[in-house]
């Protein structure tokens, strides 16, 4: 009842202009190339094996090849060129040919490498440690935190352990861990004289412990996302 | 490699055709708003277009346009422009656009004030009949939390639509 209720809702067809407008721009955008892929003029080649000579010779080579690896390169194509000693003549041809190719998609990378590359403030993410150092805390949390190892910790049922009913329930974007410890701040509803944040990557989860130093039992854990919504609390660890 | 090239060149139209309806919906469950949905489905198509990847199949595919729709509004989410305007735009859900939402029974609205992360969640379980593992591959999740999110949807829907609504939900997950 709900599944078809919900479809229902959705049923409409997405419109058709919107379509023709989004097949146009993509027409549009392969017979372009896009700019910074596109093959290069014979001036620019030139250019580009010149300084592709110069790097070489000064062994930064690898940086400007790492460099352009992560903008999309062929690595196979560049090591070959880095492996065999080929001339720089040849090796920018290949370079040119191999943008040339990337035009075309045919680049192989995983959802993951094109994760990162479209939302790049993802590897800006600072470390659960580093957090832990650089905020407040002077007992920061020991070891890696994990927001599955908490949910599977936590049940419902147990006391202290809340899965609803939070202030948090509307979305505002947390980029850092100010942010996050600022947010988490509507929901504690303990004293404190520390506080400790860590963040769970892989789960685009934030913990926030708020304890005071000499109370046992009295701390609070906040987790919540990026969306800034309180997905778990729990009492007195 | 000749044979993909001419796939990704002249595909356009057949992968718009077909997964049209999955962005633009993905989109609009995640952002709530028709206008914003519109905006990010241009640009996860045109990322399609522009992107370096060679698709396995149907299904890598599939997987990648929900990932870049996601990331999409994530980048949305983020932006100074939509923290300033949230509050502006919760409820525009029922106005405007070319697309018609018909949610008389409320069900739509409900998912809508879901937290973000519960929301995709349903949407990509009960619209695009996705199971669980798919879902958790598609969003880099373990099952376990894709469940666990889930089933704490289920337990808001539930209070929101009422048992009776909800018990289907119940039943599939």
């Amino acid at each position: 009842m709900f599944q078809k209720k919900y479809k229902d809702a959705l049923s409409s067809p997405v419109s058709g202009e919107l379509i023709r407008r989004t097949a146009a721009q993509m027409e549009e955008c392969k017979t372009k190339k896009v700019p910074k892929s596109s093959p290069l003029p014979l001036s620019r080649t030139l250019g580009v094996a010149a300084a592709f000579a110069f790097v070489l010779l000064t062994g930064i080579g690898s940086t400007l090849y790492i460099q352009h690896s992560k903008d999309g390169a062929a690595p196979e194509q560049m090591e070959r060129i880095m492996d065999t000693g080929m001339t720089t003549a040849a090796g920018s041809e290949i370079f040119a040919e191999q943008e040339s190719v990337a035009a075309y998609g045919l680049e192989t990378a995983s959802v993951d490498d094109d994760f990162d590359k479209v939302f790049p403030e993802k590897g800006e993410e600072p470390a659960a440690e580093s957090i832990a150092e650089t905020v407040l805390s002077a007992e920061p949390i020991a070891g890696t935190f994990s927001f599955d190892d908490a949910l599977a910790a936590y049940k419902v049922s147990d006391p202290g352990v809340y899965y609803d009913g939070f202030k948090n329930t509307s979305e505002f974007a947390v980029r850092n861990e100010q942010e996050a410890l600022e947010r988490a701040k509507r929901e504690c509803t303990v004293e404190y004289d520390r506080i400790s944040v860590s963040y769970d990557e892989a789960e685009d989860i934030w913990r926030i412990v708020f304890s005071a130093e000499g109370i046992l039992g009295g701390s609070q854990d906040v987790y919540l996302d990026s969306n800034g919504v309180t997905h778990l609390i729990v009492y007195g660890e | 490699m000749e044979a993909a090239a001419y796939s990704k060149d002249a595909d356009i139209n057949q992968t718009l055709e077909k997964y049209s309806d999955l962005v633009y919906k993905l989109a609009l469950s995640r952002t709530k708003n028709p206008s914003d949905a519109e905006d990010i489905f241009q640009e996860v198509f045109l990322k399609y277009m522009t992107a370096r990847v060679l698709f396995e199949n149907e299904e890598h595919k599939k997987a990648w346009l929900i990932r870049v729709t996601v990331n999409c509004t994530k980048k949305l989410f983020s932006s100074a422009w939509f923290r300033h305007h949230a509050s502006l735009t919760d409820d525009t859900l029922h106005l405007s656009s070319e697309f018609e939402i018909r949610d008389e029974e409320g069900v739509l609205g409900a998912v809508q004030k879901l937290p973000e992360s519960y929301r995709i969640v349903v949407h990509l379980f009960y619209y695009e009949d996705m199971s669980i593992k798919d879902i958790s591959a598609a969003l880099n999740k373990k099952e376990g939390t894709v469940k666990s999110l889930l089933n704490r949807a289920r337990g808001q829907l539930r209070e929101m639509l009422g048992e009776e609504e909800i018990s289907d939900v119940s039943e599939k997950i």
